[in-house]
């Protein structure tokens, strides 16, 4: 049997902890919070507390050391009840993936330890004013004073920036070095010189907290530096190929919570004295939604399943994050019509969806980028 | 000192229900089992507080039923419990209440027990009928409706609550008992993330139910159900309000009590 | 074919329950369907003499007593050894009945189990069966299935309260059998309930009541809203609203049922001024029965609902109180 759709009992059990927490303690929130962009923090200490955050942190210090399709199945249906609580909580993985994968083993017992005893946040400091998808163009400096850098520079769109107690940064020796001056340091939020910009008020993922971080003379032990010296942006670039997955799981979930609501409510809903599920329109708008739910959860799978391999994914990461979360805005876009006025509403939950959707098309490596990365791949196959 | 909880897996309350083609079940294909009956997890986590608090030992939980009821069993292992033990039916295998009940007290037989706990009722067929056979088939006494549980275990004794009509008793008794608990302390625990992982590791015995029939076959009743299901229906689809005709606003109340009480009986 | 009932009455508050008469009206009418045969009342428990006047006029041949000091507290294992002892005196076939109280549902299957005998819980309806035996109908699933099952004799079932009507008797003029109990098992013997705490008062969840009464618009005004808490206290039920309710600000966002509301699946719903917008119904679909009070006999509620009131709740709600707490012997709290 060489394919094999069936997850583990294991597996089941870890979505079945997520869709419950899912169900309970978010999806009663989902809804506020979103209308006053609050930072429910309380909702993410009692993920902390379920072991829903950190996934990727390996057993010896402490986490859950789970692979990529574990990850994603508990994505997906933490997705499914908010897009924006789900960024605040998968934050701490991409934070601490680039630990995960450059620190000594004296980083990860110094840096990933606290994070599995008690709650903390961590953010990914790497998009800069000027553009987040020509990371080799960064402006943020380090400058090596003794066993110490110093750090001057501006990052922006930063998850969880104003909540965090711990920074994976990354910035350069020498722009003009390009990426061969990259280098990433790990940077306690304590460290003076630090200053978090306002929470963003943004269209979607509102129950996320998203700000700037400046970066004015921040003195960074050596000890805290990741790999060596312009290796910086290999680590970033293989933190993000880890992480490219679960964000096409996190669209499948929200994707997957429109064509629900839609599904359910045209079992409801009726017009010309029918239920309008019994219209063709809508049944044909249902039929196409569910396949793109499938395919999207599919190409998830396969990509983190190869992951779990062992395999670089450069292609199938990015096929399955761009086209999961494209057909989440085009399925999110169909479940308002299927709502029709009521969906436009923001008593009823569909609007909402759409405008989470939205950001899953940018963040991460925008769909543009992703797409060039598929166009280059296929073409060195071919060449 | 030893903790024994029976457990039930049953079908997702939100799960819509269909008859299956023999007309007799509910269609188990496709339908999701929720990992535990409600019930059970507020008796699970009351027996991890008599371990927590009281100084019982060993926390076993076992549970009659399909391969796919070791879901349940881990569940329960990730909140906490020791060990758990298996019956294992074939798939479509009758069973009524007092079956479960005859092979659960066979299998008791080999396992340490000096309290044993079942929740109220399954969600599903909501019988609410294991735990006082359990009793019977096991000589132990049993008590019902358990709303509130204090052991002293010192004297071998239980200071309860326990639900009747409009209220509740206070009373002790002596354990080994067999209790079904009407509601916990607290509110049970999810089990958590590392917790889950840790289940996979604990022992779960499987044993299949022809190695218990020679025990069953001795008590009363015997290895077959002793009542057979002819139909599990469902309510037809609804049509629209009757309409009650009335003159008079006392008319109209008369009309609908007797209508809620003798036709629908709801009241 | 005949059948033989034992019926177990539930005293355990003193007086015989009415859930008791329904197992007792329903025995007579079993005897009579199954062609022929005897109803006895079995009665178990301490210092049982006023309880054996009460059900001496019930129209049944016998009945049986066990009245020992051991029983006075509820032990199912000694109730059910009391219970073998009456059903030895019944010919074949038999069928034990008893109310599905607290003490019906522990003690039938404890009695069942030790008779070797089907067992039948919270049930509903009982149909001799043209076969032999009885047709014995429970629900399911939280009501949303019915099963039917089908038992020999012995059979001992509990039957749920209030599904069963109960008839006055024709008199009659039964012996009075005192049962030897025998030795008790010494875990058995007389457990001694040291106090009752009365919980009866207590408003039920709205997620979790049995019944739940809620108010829409159509009440008018602020004030009248307490039309429907009153129906609701005389049921031990929960009150609920519409969403309009709630955004008039008549009641507090956690009355409100519905989709960006309460979902509920009460045995038993009461609409009162609710006109049925879709937000609403969703919440409510999965009730068992669905009683619809609206003055509008087009109202979408009224397509969803099992029965329907097309008049003023504000008339209807204070007539239902009045009714209801007469029947339940209580104050009306109006």
């Amino acid at each position: 049997m060489p394919i094999d759709f069936e997850l583990s009992a294991e597996q089941k059990e870890l979505q079945e902890l997520a869709r419950r927490f899912a169900r309970d303690v978010m999806a009663p929130r989902a809804a506020a919070a979103d209308h006053s962009g609050e930072f429910p923090e309380d909702v993410y200490r009692e993920a902390w507390k379920l072991g829903l955050m950190n996934l990727n942190v390996a057993t010896e210090y402490g986490g859950s050391g789970l692979g990529e399709l574990d990850q994603c199945l508990i994505t997906e249906e933490l997705a499914a009840a908010c897009g924006g609580m789900t960024t605040s909580i998968s934050a701490n993985c991409l934070a601490l993936q680039p630990i995960n994968i450059a620190g000594t083993s004296e980083q990860k017992e110094r840096f990933l330890k606290p994070f599995c005893s008690d709650y903390h946040l961590a953010s990914f400091a790497l998009t800069e004013p000027g553009g987040g998808s020509d990371v080799a163009g960064m402006k943020t400096t380090i400058r090596r004073e003794g066993d110490e850098y110093v750090v001057n520079g501006e990052k922006v769109f930063i998850t969880n920036a104003p909540h965090a107690s711990l920074y994976t940064l990354f910035a350069t020796l020498d722009p003009a070095l390009r990426h061969k001056g990259i280098t990433a340091l790990v940077v306690p939020r304590n460290t003076p010189g630090i200053t978090p910009g306002k929470d963003e008020d943004k269209m979607g993922h509102r129950a996320s907290s998203t700000s700037s971080l400046t970066f004015e003379n921040v003195r960074v032990p050596v000890a805290n530096r990741l790999g060596a010296e312009g290796e910086g942006f290999k680590i970033a670039m293989n933190t993000l190929d880890s992480t490219r997955t679960p964000i096409g799981a996190l669209a499948t979930g929200i994707a997957r919570a429109a064509l629900d609501h839609a599904a359910k409510y045209s079992l409801q809903r009726t017009s010309f004295g029918k239920p309008i599920a019994e219209h063709q329109a809508i049944a044909i708008k249902l039929a196409d939604m569910v396949q793109k739910v499938d395919a999207a959860r599919l190409l998830v799978w396969r990509s983190a399943w190869l992951a779990d391999q062992g395999k670089p994914v450069p292609l199938e990461s990015s096929i399955a994050k761009c086209f999961a979360s494209d057909i989440a805005m085009e399925v999110c876009n169909e479940a308002i019509q299927v709502f029709g006025g009521y969906g436009y509403m923001r008593e009823y939950p569909v609007e909402k969806l759409l405008r989470d959707a939205k950001l899953t098309q940018i963040y991460e490596g925008s769909n543009e980028i992703q797409r060039l990365v598929i166009a280059k791949e296929l073409l060195k196959r071919v060449a | 000192m030893d903790i024994l909880v029976c457990v039930k897996q049953v079908p997702d309350p939100e799960t819509k229900l269909r008859v299956s083609p023999s007309g007799k079940t509910f269609d188990s294909d496709g339908v999701k089992f929720t990992i535990n009956n409600t019930y059970d997890e507020a008796t699970v986590e009351e027996a991890l507080r008599m371990k927590e608090e009281f100084g019982f030992s060993a926390l076993r939980v076992i549970s009659v039923g399909p391969a796919r009821a070791e879901e349940a069993l881990r569940s329960a292992l990730a909140m906490g419990a020791d060990e758990a033990v298996l019956i294992e039916t074939p798939r479509d295998m009758p069973l009524d209440p007092l079956l479960v009940a005859r092979y659960l007290a066979a299998a008791a037989t080999d396992i340490p027990h000096d309290l044993i706990m079942v929740g109220r009722q399954a969600q599903d067929d909501e019988a609410g009928a294991v735990g006082s056979a359990l009793g019977e088939y096991l000589g132990l006494p049993s008590y019902s409706f358990v709303t509130e549980l204090t052991p002293v275990p010192a004297n071998h004794l239980l200071k309860m609550k326990r639900y009747v009509e409009g209220g509740e008793e206070v009373f002790s008794a002596p354990f080994p008992a067999v209790l079904s608990i009407l509601k916990g302390s607290k509110d049970p625990r999810t089990p958590t993330l590392p917790n889950i992982l840790k289940a996979r590791k604990k022992p779960l015995k499987k044993i299949p139910v022809m190695d218990l029939e020679a025990k069953v076959a001795n008590l009363p009743g015997g290895t077959r159900p002793t009542s057979e299901t002819l139909a599990f229906t469902l309510p037809p689809p609804r049509a629209g309000a009757k309409m009650i005709e009335f003159q008079t606003p006392e008319e109209a109340a008369d009309r609908l009590l007797k209508v809620l009480k003798e036709e629908a009986k709801v009241l | 074919m005949t059948l033989n009932c034992l019926v177990i009455t539930d005293q355990r508050s003193g007086v015989l329950s009415a859930s008791s008469l329904e197992a007792i009206s329903e025995a007579r009418r079993l005897v009579v369907k199954a062609g022929g045969g005897a109803v006895a009342i079995g009665l178990i428990g301490s210092g049982l003499s006023p309880v054996v006047e009460a059900v001496k006029g019930q129209g049944v041949q016998r009945i049986f007593l066990v009245d020992h000091a051991d029983l006075k507290g509820f032990s199912a294992s000694a109730y059910a050894q009391a219970a073998v002892r009456m059903v030895e005196k019944l010919p074949a076939p038999v069928a034990v009945l008893m109310p599905d109280t607290a003490l019906g549902r522990e003690l039938a299957p404890r009695l069942g189990a030790r008779l070797g005998a089907a067992t039948v819980t919270a049930v509903v309806e009982i149909v001799p069966s043209s076969l032999g035996g009885l047709d014995v109908k429970r629900k399911v699933f939280g009501g949303k299935a019915t099963e039917t099952v089908h038992t020999p004799s012995p059979v001992v079932m509990s039957l749920r309260p209030n599904s069963f009507a109960i008839e006055s008797s024709s008199g009659g003029s039964p012996s009075v059998e005192s049962v030897e109990l025998g030795e008790l098992p010494v875990h058995a013997k007389g457990l001694s309930v040291e106090k009752v705490i009365s919980t009866r008062g207590d408003t039920p969840e709205l997620t979790e009541a049995a019944i739940v009464v809620s108010g829409g618009r159509g009440l008018k005004a602020p004030e009248n809203f307490v039309l429907v808490e009153n129906l609701a206290k005389v049921l031990g039920a929960a009150v609920g609203s519409s969403r309009a309710v709630v955004d008039a600000g008549w009641r507090p966002a956690s009355y409100q049922v519905g989709q960006t509301g309460k979902i509920i699946a009460p045995q038993l719903y009461i609409a009162c001024g609710i006109s049925g917008a879709i937000q609403h119904l969703v919440g409510i679909t999965n009730s068992r029965c669905i009683v619809a009070i609206n003055k509008d006999p087009a109202a979408p509620i009224f397509k969803i609902a099992d029965y329907g009131l097309a008049g003023d709740a504000l008339t209807i709600l204070p007539a239902l109180t009045r009714l209801v707490s007469q029947s339940k012997g209580l104050p009306d709290p109006r």
